[in-house]
């Protein structure tokens, strides 16, 4: 078999990672230019991927699928659908702005620094592409162990423990996903298909685990993931990781780690156990509801930068959650959009944050003072970024807001109601970030401040356009994730005897049969396992 | 109708254009392309304004489509204007009096370094209140709505090194947003009745859908009323707005004055058919806006600060606005919206002509005296009062007369008499301000200038033409806009024209409009205004400001301890909880995790105090073992 688009985008990373492993680690001009040579080669093919991708279609597209371990039924299987192919092109999309503004962050072990970005990529972008369990659980873990190296080795003050407590923190969530994983498989053996850790031949069938099994399931998985988003309370690993690692580092854990544990839920969680998803989603809803308001009015408090965005960060992934729970195509759609939003606005305050801690080292936000005096540029696109952070409308924030929010008003009334106040706790808390830093007295210590360099509006600008084209023309996003949303959410509502009702706060709203896109049908996430018709070009 | 896309669109580019390439060509450019989108949006809207009257009556409500903007599930929401005779007299009052005012900023911030941001953000409101009012859905409205509050932020904390400018640009963003939570949740409630928030569908199917009274449409009707109350600073909601002054003047004349803060009032006329379903509501509406009307005329009273006396004008006037819609009086409300800013930007306009001449100074006991050196600031300054205060023949008094009478007809004496009891304290705050600024002088001020607001050069001189001629285009337009609705021949030239908008979706409550006795009403309201303007002379003529401090006076000059209230009950707890959070955070929460990994670590060490290497421990270890086997063994 001939290797496919999806392979080649886990390859090009790592062939750039091999090429920068074997040069001389003085030639760090000759290593950054390898690395965002690697890294944009990925991007095009990502983007190629991501316009090629047709939408309407529910199951998977560009499928590949090779025996890896045929004894326990491991395959080398890889696929985008709705969920994925736009999380796919934005770690893509990413990585190149992260490296680029690493320049001025990292000046030591420029090479293994390079070497590690590059695989936590392929780490990544192989958890986004991944349709069988353990190969999920290999690149799960492959994007940990790099992660840990970069918050260690080039963090700032406070990184052993960070690091540490980051990966006790993700480890505990994995060794329970591992073992639900190995649960599933077992459990599997009585079903049809046999014994497999192919997820689509999986879910052509119910899992058959009822009751107290599925809930274990559910939570060993729903854990591992939201350690990982993180929800409340199992977030305190991310102001320590967020405000030690190096910017750049926090913009690919906080813009697309992050990402991984919500996606984890939508791909694992819903579809395998769609009644515990059910059943546990008035208690998700609520944790996402405290997370909102509880990260948001932290944020608030905070002095330091980094952490006041690290708990705005964790805010807004309680948006996330709530819309996710709200088993509602509208607020599901919203969820997905909002992951790239988020990724997109709160990847570019902290390339921002890091662009200002290295020009003045000052991490607190009341070492500054007035400078959108002195740097207006800079503080133009920082006003632009944090306008898309606080959801106005015309910036794709307030698409995957209001969508979720809307959808979860026809679900789960009281939770909207309690977390449309996190609108107002959001402009809290960024304003007086803004208010602190950019706004008030000039102070004379800060004069000379420099304002954007080309290199630096190279890097800035994608992501403003980005954020206006997501808030103004965001329909070729919902497009793509639309099929596959319905026949998720279809599975959710209609796989066991639980008759469907039309009550509120019942099973999930089921689609109006014959609204577009067709092919809603209950078993369409399963059967589209098939449906590629791009696959082979 | 296509082409009317051009009316938000072309200040849009000018942002676009000044805010990316601004400082390249020079002030002259930065002037340029910012009053001349405007005025060429105020061209394309006389030209909508021609085709739908060339319309028939019942045809004049025409639906513009962009594109879909947004669907997701069974959503869809398109990128809809509307074009209908609500909408264009809107667009005509706001890009009008913004190109006025665009104009008159040209000299008013022609020794500002920030010329070109001041015009972007400028534009950039324009552009956005367009899309509020040509709006065809309320999420559209919605786009509108937050970015004229964005541009209220960038503008009121203009000069943003002044820590009081920087913090009343983010105390008008947070309160109008704590509004706007209900604004949103209205919209979540719109798409629950009629699955899309589309006015022409709301307005058409609101009888269908709604029970006349029933939960559904109160609840809706006051979500949207709290928007409302955010945006056009109403109670208890009102407080941003007199700190808006900090501003510069001419966005106090624009922003916090003409449009932004009358988007509340149009919201509701446009969705007025709703409104109708909800009587309930609407008396909130109403009694909100009476009771907001004399409480911001009594603030005015002992304010000292000249645009924050204007600013509580504003706060009162608008009251009279909601007054007006709340009794169903649509065409009286949209009436008094367009008088007023006619009238409040003058007023605003000449209050910046006198700081121009003062070096930026707003506080009136500095002030004295000043008709003898700004006489035609003098001049158009008291046209504004006297339309402020009701007299003939003054656009505000047709304006004011029409909701009175109004009121006074939906059979609510006590709001007619609310209402003229403000109006006569109208008449005294306004005087007292025309006394203190431009007669009575007092020994020794006005000689050191202040700082920031304007540049000030010596001795008091008038504004330069380019500040002039707008502010007499005012003056003109206040004399004579009364035409627009002279209300002995009910109804008025705009009353009439706005019917086909207005009366969709039912007929508003009987007697809202026209009638008998009406001269003997006119003629309170103009007896209690006379009498409001001698009691202010009197009183103020001798130029003193002498601070009482009785009861009555403390209580005006803190509003009422309204704002106080404010702080202890919602501020001052929320701060509270928020330090609490951060506290629980760390030591509840991270502290039970860091407890937990303590506690492994600890079991940890214990177990390895088993491997200590000693061969008898391993042994006797052993020992124990095989008898606890044994023991187990034999038992069962």
């Amino acid at each position: 078999m001939t290797p496919g688009p999806l392979t080649l985008l886990l390859a090009i990373p790592l062939a750039g990672a091999a090429a920068a492993a074997a040069m001389d680690a003085r030639e760090e001009r000759r290593l950054r230019a390898i690395g965002l040579v690697a890294m944009l080669l990925t991007f095009l093919l990502a983007a190629w991927v991501w316009l090629r991708f047709a939408p309407g279609v529910a199951g998977l597209q560009f499928e590949e699928r090779a025996p890896w371990v045929p004894a326990v039924g491991m395959t080398y299987h890889l696929g985008v659908d709705g969920l994925s192919v736009s999380l796919t092109a934005l770690v893509a999309f990413l990585f190149p702005i992260a490296l680029g503004a690493s320049a001025g962050q990292i000046h030591d072990r420029v090479k293994p620094f390079v070497v590690t970005l590059l695989l936590l990529e392929t780490g990544l972008l192989g958890t986004f592409l991944a349709q069988d369990l353990v190969l999920f659980y290999v690149f799960w873990e492959a994007m940990l162990v790099p992660m840990y190296f970069l918050i260690a080795l080039w963090g700032g003050p406070g990184r052993m423990r960070a690091a540490i407590k980051f990966f006790l923190y993700t480890m505990a969530g994995s060794v329970l996903m591992l073992l639900a994983i190995i649960a599933v498989y077992l459990n599997a053996a009585r079903l049809p298909g046999g014994s497999t850790f192919d997820l689509p031949v999986l879910l052509t069938h119910p899992l058959g685990v009822t009751g107290s099994t599925e809930t274990l399931l559910f939570l060993a998985f729903a854990v591992a993931f939201a350690i990982k988003m993180p929800v409340w309370p199992l977030h305190t690993w991310l102001p320590d990781a967020y405000a030690a690692c190096p910017p750049v580092v926090t913009v690919l854990l906080a813009g697309l780690m992050a990402k991984a544990g919500a996606y984890g839920l939508l791909r694992f969680c819903l579809p395998l156990f769609p009644d515990a998803s059910r059943a546990f989603g008035p208690l998700l809803s609520g944790l996402a509801v405290v997370g909102i308001l509880y990260g948001g009015a932290i944020a608030w408090t905070q002095r330091d930068m980094r952490r006041l965005l690290a708990y705005g960060s964790m805010s807004h992934m309680g948006f996330i959650l709530l819309g996710i729970f709200a088993l509602d195509a509208t607020a599901v759609q919203g969820s997905l959009i909002q992951m790239i939003n988020h990724g997109i606005s709160t990847g570019a305050l902290f390339v921002l944050a890091g662009l200002l801690l290295d020009r003045t080292g000052r991490a607190r936000t009341d070492e500054y003072g007035g400078i959108a005096s002195l740097v207006p540029a800079f503080s133009a696109v920082t006003l632009i970024v944090v306008m898309s952070s606080l959801a106005l409308p015309a910036t794709n924030g307030f698409i995957g807001e209001f969508l979720i929010l809307l959808g979860t008003f026809e679900t789960r009334p009281a939770a909207a109601v309690i977390a449309t106040l996190g609108v107002v706790v959001a402009v809290a808390y960024l304003l007086a970030f803004v208010g602190r830093v950019f706004h008030g007295p000039v102070r004379e210590d800060l004069r000379g401040l420099a304002d954007l360099t080309p290199r630096e509006r190279a890097l800035v600008v994608p992501l403003v356009l980005v954020i206006f084209w997501t808030g103004l023309y965001p329909q070729p996003l919902l497009d793509r994730s639309a099929a596959t949303v319905n026949a998720l959410l279809n599975r959710v509502a209609g796989t066991t005897a639980v008759q469907p009702q039309a009550s509120r706060g019942g099973p999930p709203r089921a689609v109006t049969p014959g609204s577009p896109p067709a092919g809603a049908s209950p078993t369409a996430f399963a059967a589209g396992q098939g449906g590629t018709p791009r696959k082979g070009r | 109708m296509t082409y009317a896309v051009w009316i938000p669109l072309l200040p849009l580019l000018g942002w676009v254009a000044n805010g990316v390439a601004g400082g390249r060509w020079g002030r002259r450019g930065v002037a340029v392309v910012a009053c001349g989108t405007v005025v060429a949006a105020f061209a394309v809207g006389l030209a909508v304004l021609a085709s739908l009257s060339s319309l028939p009556a019942g045809a004049r409500h025409v639906e513009v489509d962009l594109y879909r903007w947004m669907a997701a599930g069974p959503i869809t929401v398109p990128l809809r204007l509307l074009v209908d005779p609500l909408s264009a007299v809107m667009v005509l009052v706001v890009t009008g009096v913004g190109a006025l005012i665009h104009i008159y900023s040209v000299g008013y911030m022609a020794d500002d370094d920030a010329f070109a941001r001041y015009f972007a953000y400028l534009n950039l409101f324009t552009a956005s209140m367009l899309t509020l009012v040509l709006a065809g859905n309320l999420v559209v409205m919605f786009i509108g709505w937050e970015g004229v509050g964005l541009c209220s932020y960038l503008l009121i904390a203009f000069w943003f090194t002044r820590p009081a400018a920087a913090a009343a640009g983010v105390k008008a963003f947070i309160v109008t947003r704590l509004g706007d939570v209900g604004f949103l949740l209205g919209i979540f409630l719109a798409f629950g009745v009629w699955g899309t928030a589309d006015f022409g569908v709301m307005t058409r199917d609101a009888a269908a859908h709604l029970p006349l009274g029933g939960a559904a449409a109160t609840a809706l009707c006051l979500l949207l009323f709290l928007g409302a109350c955010g945006k056009s600073a109403q109670l208890p909601l009102y407080m941003w707005l007199p700190d808006a002054m900090e501003g510069p003047t001419p966005v106090s004349a624009l922003i916090h004055a003409a449009t932004m803060v009358t988007a509340g009032v149009f919201m509701i006329v446009r969705m007025h058919a709703v409104y109708l379903r909800a009587p309930l509501a609407m008396d909130v509406v109403a009694v909100t806006g009476a009771v907001t009307a004399i409480f911001a005329a009594a603030s005015a009273l002992v304010e000292p600060d000249l645009k924050r006396v204007l600013a509580y004008s504003t706060i009162s006037q608008l009251g009279y606005m909601f007054l007006a819609v709340g009794v169903g009086a649509w065409g009286a409300g949209i009436f008094h919206l367009t008088s007023h800013a006619f009238f409040k930007a003058l007023l605003f306009l000449a209050a910046g002509s006198v700081m121009h001449a003062l070096g930026g100074t707003t506080d009136m006991r500095r002030m004295g005296g000043l008709a003898r050196s700004l006489p035609w600031t003098a001049a158009t300054f008291g046209a504004g009062a006297l339309a402020l205060a009701g007299i003939p023949p003054f656009v505000g008094f047709f304006s004011k007369d029409q909701i009175l009478s109004a009121g006074f007809r939906h059979h609510d004496v006590i709001l007619w008499i609310i209402g003229l009891a403000a109006a006569g304290l109208t008449a005294v705050y306004i005087v007292r301000a025309f006394v203190l600024t431009f007669l009575t002088a007092a020994p020794g001020v006005m000689r050191t200038p202040g700082n920031g607001d304007a540049g000030g050069h010596g001795a008091p001189h008038e504004a330069p033409p380019i500040m002039g001629i707008p502010t007499l285009v005012l003056a003109v337009l206040t004399l004579v806009g009364g035409a627009l609705g002279v209300s002995f021949v009910h109804p008025g030239v705009l009353a009439r024209f706005l019917l086909p908008a207005v009366t969709e979706g039912g007929p508003a409550p009987a007697g809202s409009e026209a009638g008998a006795g009406e001269g003997v009403l006119v003629s309170v309201s103009v007896a209690v205004a006379l009498a409001g303007i001698l009691a202010g002379w009197l009183i103020y003529r001798t130029g003193t400001l002498r601070g009482r401090s009785d009861a009555v006076r403390a209580l005006l000059s803190r509003q009422f301890y309204v704002e106080d209230f404010f702080n202890t009950l919602v501020t001052t707890p929320g701060r509270g909880l928020a330090w609490a959070f951060d506290l629980f955070d760390r030591d509840g929460v991270d502290g039970a995790v860091m407890a937990i990994g303590r506690m492994i670590g600890r079991g940890g060490g214990w177990l390895r105090r088993v491997q200590s290497g000693y061969l008898r421990q391993y042994a006797a270890i052993l020992l124990i073992g095989v008898i606890v086997l044994l023991a187990y063994w034999v038992s069962r």
